[in-house]
């Protein structure tokens, strides 16, 4: 009787599911930092808006207040044409983010679409994806997306599919690579014992095991694709002046460096910190997800 | 004919350099409500059979070359794809050796019984019912059903064993495979699942093929047994023929016998079989326990013997051809 009663208490005490998730994410500050910066960011660019008109603060130019200092009516200042800094890295966070999220969803669906096939086909279907992939592979991301965007023009249109094209590989590989663990496990075969057919196993028994996996890499790769936002408009090849956008603010501050250093300063702290959040926040998740890991 | 009807089965694992010879001409037959103990050393084949009983065979390298499976009155080789899933769970079920790895870590223990009764819903039961249900086969196997929530790792190796055979046993199926159900457990966990899985083979009426290389275990569940030597039933009978006289034995059960400590002789040491079993990429002619075999005779080395039955106990071997007549 002592024995149940004891069990009993123990299952109570271990919270299931996303309360799991959540007990054991909040034991990380950092990503709990992390999860708030993201948040915060996004609220930023769901609101940008109602924080700051876009024509006529981030836009429009009024030489008059050109380089001024950070202000009650100018929070962060204003740069080289006069436009209000803050609207601008609102604004911008719009395109960041939506560039990012685009770009890892497309990467992500198409990856695991292809990755799932090989696997799952095998045989000569798996060896002809994978070589295919490992050619776009060996071409550098930079290149394809440069090269693209000579093709299709210059926007942002062209560096999503461009970064997407070159994310595709990466996913591909690990999500056929975690099937083909998965796969050979017993609780599969004890699926199969079960009467389960292949879709189904596929759907609610393979994928449910690599989920996380790819939830953590679609997160580490948000950090990385908004820093090649950024750098792409850097070069001019991205999204083009005079849309706020940060590696583009970046470019323009330069030429104020010396005097307003502010003016890269912000920009390059909007590109670092929304970064760092997504890193952080990944690798919360990495560790949370992970239903085996204890406490 | 018998209610699971096993004959002349023959099947093959190749890997396109060389072929194994995972069974050969394996018959075997088991009647409703019964239990039969299927002994071998590793690699003799036992999993084999279990795995073409549900057609669960590897796909790119097993093969079914010949023989008939025949269970309740159909013959499974034949059934569709559709048809065979419907059996798999349902009218059998299998526990899988490891209970470690036979679950799968990422869905809670109650999903994981539920999507099993949901697939095999015949009766058109509820969500609601089939939760009720869920709780009636954890407490069946004595595990509180608050724990349904749990997630496999927060369970001892004994309790997901239980787990398992809850939800093989979840749709009620006719027959159970259990293969090597407790060889990942400890002793004393071992004897609760296995007088467990007793009472519940009672009290639910199935049959059930025990699949162990523990002739403890045999002797403590199955009421007939069949002894499995490379890839062939070298006897087979009921527990009586096995454990209640030595005279008329294989040689190679008794060499089995002759392994076991016996606590009242007392022996220094146990006779072991000398040799290994064969490469079953290559296996010798006529009889394939020759080569091992005390009672070797010349005919033994090129001969393949035939079963010889008397009242039920069966013995392929040449030494027993004369009595049959």
């Amino acid at each position: 009787m002592f024995k149940r009663k004891k069990k009993k208490d123990l299952a109570s005490a271990r919270p299931s599911g996303f309360a799991d998730i959540w007990f054991r994410f909040r034991k990380n500050k950092l990503a709990l930092a992390g999860l708030i910066t993201v948040i915060i960011i996004a609220l930023f660019a769901i609101f940008a808006d109602v924080l700051a008109d876009y024509d006529a603060m981030a836009i429009d130019q009024h030489p008059e207040i050109r380089l001024q200092g950070p202000s009650g009516e100018h929070i962060l200042g204003t740069d080289g044409y006069g436009r209000d800094m803050f609207a601008r890295i609102v604004h911008g966070s719009r395109y960041s983010l939506t560039f990012a999220l685009a770009c890892t969803a497309i990467s992500l669906i198409g990856g695991t679409l292809v990755g799932a096939t090989a696997a799952y086909v095998g045989g000569a279907v798996d060896s002809v994806i994978m070589r295919v992939l490992d050619a776009f592979h060996c071409m550098p991301a930079m290149l394809l997306t440069i090269s693209l965007s000579s093709a299709l023009g210059v926007g942002l249109k062209s560096i999503i599919i461009a970064l997407s094209i070159s994310g595709i590989p990466g996913y591909a590989r690990i999500v056929r690579s975690v099937m083909l663990t998965i796969s050979q496990q017993e609780y599969i075969e004890a699926a199969k014992a079960c009467g389960f057919g292949s879709l189904r196993i596929i759907v609610g028994h393979m994928v449910p095991n690599a989920i996380s996996i790819l939830i953590v890499n679609a997160m580490m790769s948000m950090a990385g694709l908004i820093m090649s936002a950024a750098s792409l408009s850097y070069i001019g090849m991205g999204i083009q002046a005079p849309a706020p956008e940060w590696g583009a603010m970046l470019q323009e501050g330069q030429t104020y460096m010396r005097e307003h250093f502010s003016m890269v300063l912000i920009p390059g702290l909007a590109i670092v910190i929304t970064a760092l959040s997504f890193n952080l926040l990944g690798d919360g998740l990495s560790e949370a997800l992970d239903p085996r890991m204890k406490d | 004919m018998s209610f699971l009807d096993i004959r002349d089965l023959t099947v093959v694992y190749t890997n396109g350099r060389e072929t194994v010879h995972a069974l050969n001409d394996f018959s075997l037959r088991l009647e409703r409500g019964k239990t039969l103990g299927l002994v071998g050393e590793t690699g003799a084949g036992k999993t084999t059979a279990a795995l073409s009983i549900m057609r669960l065979l590897p796909e790119r390298t097993g093969r079914v070359l010949g023989g008939s499976v025949t269970f309740d009155g159909a013959d499974l080789r034949s059934l569709k794809e559709e048809e065979m899933r419907v059996v798999r769970g349902g009218k059998i079920s299998m526990i899988f050796q490891d209970p470690m790895t036979s679950l799968n870590p990422v869905l809670t223990v109650g999903e994981q019984i539920f999507e099993t009764l949901e697939l095999h819903n015949i009766e058109n039961r509820s969500h609601q019912q089939l939760w009720e249900r869920v709780d009636e086969m954890l407490a069946l196997v004595g595990i509180p059903p608050e724990r349904k929530k749990d997630y496999p790792h927060q369970f001892s190796g004994g309790m997901k064993q239980r787990v398992v055979i809850a939800i093989a046993l979840a749709c009620s199926p006719q027959l159970l495979i259990a293969d090597e159900p407790t060889t990942a457990l400890d002793v004393t966990i071992q004897a609760q699942v296995l007088a467990m899985m007793d009472e519940l083979k009672q009290k639910l009426d199935m049959s059930m093929i025990m699949i162990t290389h523990d002739l403890g275990i045999v002797a403590q569940t199955c009421d007939d047994v069949a002894v499995v030597y490379a890839g062939e039933i070298i006897e087979s009978g009921s527990f009586e023929d096995f454990f209640m006289q030595d005279k008329r034995r294989h040689p190679y059960t008794r060499g089995l016998f002759g392994s076991i400590p016996n606590i009242d002789s007392r022996e220094r040491r146990l006779t072991p079989i000398e040799g290994l079993m064969p490469d079953p990429t290559n296996l010798p002619e006529g009889c394939r326990f020759h080569p091992r075999c005390p009672d070797c005779t010349e005919r033994c080395r090129t001969e393949r013997p035939t079963a010889h039955e008397r009242g039920g106990h069966v013995i392929r071997c040449h030494l027993f051809e004369k009595e049959g007549e």
